[in-house]
């Protein structure tokens, strides 16, 4: 009865005027709510959460972005390893799809290139995998490489080094290939061939060091229809 | 908040939890605006909009917790709402003449359902900030100080709306106000 606060009537009156509102909102709300449409308050909801969604939108943009940024260079990396313009640029469409209707579960742009990266690696792989004749066509000659380590681009310019390329073991030309050509550091590359940084290292220096041993054979051995400014070398 | 975007799993966990407890919210908002459909719904929605900014956290929630917090989520939009409506002095509630009362088995439950059903009919003829104030002091256990700074009206209003609706209250449950005969009828 001698609770705190201002007169007591006016209290205890306030927990019996407390007990008749929450009865009422009790009773009244289940009445309400059988009258509540819930199909119409779920659809107008649903409406909102689409016009705030987060993934829909933000796939259309990065992925657009991305694909204005690294269409080019995926391309060239398809190009190089299978060798053929045109199942290279479906490759790298299909990859930026895939990309694309993946999007929810990739978080954000970065992981998005790596991806987008392995999923070229991957396709260019099993094309390779079913194509049973080994290189009918000639392959393209790719465009400019980055500017890394100059030595080794030089190197890779070389006609020798570019048709010793081919011949490589697959994982040392997708090294070489993603290292150089599309220019990558170590880590993205362990990362679009799903293998280690050391295996990397391995693959790659496995692969120049062919590459090498490729063009000294072929300044060794009788220049075929000599290009550069040699004199004629016969005495 | 509302300028946040909302991942699709989100999105998901979202529209499950409308589905499950939009309906009683809509119950519990319709009490509240003594009938205002169209007012409970934008409450119902925008409930939903704020869990939605909150989901981060929510979503770990217990069913019981979420519900309570959607709940409490409902109260503080219908005082906002209050608010707005009571500045503008208009917005009256529309008043449902034919609200069953719940059906009752024993003497004294239908003895006390009829009150109940007069306590209601005079809650739905308040005047709309005295039924705020009211909402707020026995609903929400507000004090008449916050309930005064949440409606940005004077402690002396308030306590004037409390006094009134005390009043009226007090002649729908007439022969069940069991201090009827403390205090006599006042004004």
């Amino acid at each position: 009865m001698m609770t705190a606060g201002n007169d007591t009537a006016g209290t205890r009156e306030d927990e019996l005027f407390t007990s008749v509102y929450q009865q009422i909102v009790g009773t009244q709300a289940a009445q309400y709510e059988a009258a509540y449409d819930a199909s119409a308050g779920l659809e107008r909801f649903t409406n909102w959460l689409q016009d705030h969604a987060a993934p829909e939108l933000a796939a259309d943009q990065v992925v657009a972005e991305l694909y204005s940024l690294h269409y080019r260079p995926l391309l060239r990396l398809a190009t190089l390893l299978v060798r053929d313009l045109p199942t290279a640029e479906n490759i790298v469409l299909d990859a930026f799809i895939a990309t694309h209707r993946g999007w929810s579960r990739l978080g954000d742009a970065d992981d998005a290139l790596a991806y987008l990266r392995q999923a070229v690696v991957n396709r260019c792989r099993s094309v390779l995998r079913h194509r049973t004749v080994a290189d009918t066509n000639p392959h393209e000659s790719p465009p400019e490489p980055p500017g890394i380590d100059h030595a080794v681009l030089d190197l890779l310019q070389l006609p020798a080094a570019r048709a010793a390329l081919d011949g490589l073991p697959r994982r040392q030309r997708e090294a070489i290939v993603l290292r150089y050509y599309s220019g990558l550091p170590e880590d993205q590359v362990a990362a679009a061939m799903r293998i280690s940084r050391g295996a990397v290292k391995s693959h790659t220096a496995r692969g120049l060091s062919a590459l090498r041993s490729a063009v000294e054979q072929a300044a060794l051995s009788p220049a075929p229809p000599e290009d550069s400014g040699h004199e004629p070398s016969d005495p | 908040v509302s300028g946040e975007r909302i991942p699709k799993d989100y999105a998901e966990e979202l529209g499950d939890c409308f589905a499950a407890y939009a309906p009683g919210l809509f119950g519990y908002a319709c009490a509240l605006t003594r009938g205002d459909h169209a007012l409970a719904d934008d409450l119902v929605q925008a409930a939903f909009v704020a869990a939605a900014g909150h989901w981060s956290t929510m979503r770990y929630l217990r069913d019981p917790q979420r519900l309570r917090w959607l709940q409490t989520t409902v109260g503080n939009l219908a005082i906002t709402a209050f608010r707005r409506n009571g500045a503008l002095g208009d917005r009256l509630p529309q008043l449902e003449a034919a609200s069953r009362p719940a059906p009752a088995d024993t003497h004294a439950d239908a003895v006390s359902a009829i009150a109940l059903q007069r306590c209601w009919q005079a809650i739905q003829a308040l005047p709309p900030q005295q039924h705020a104030v009211a909402v707020m002091r026995w609903l929400f256990a507000m004090t008449n100080t916050e309930i005064a700074a949440r409606l940005d009206i004077a402690d002396g209003t308030v306590a004037a709306h409390v006094s009134a609706v005390r009043g009226k209250l007090r002649a729908a449950l007439g022969p069940y106000d069991p201090f009827r005969s403390e205090d006599g009828p006042s004004s």
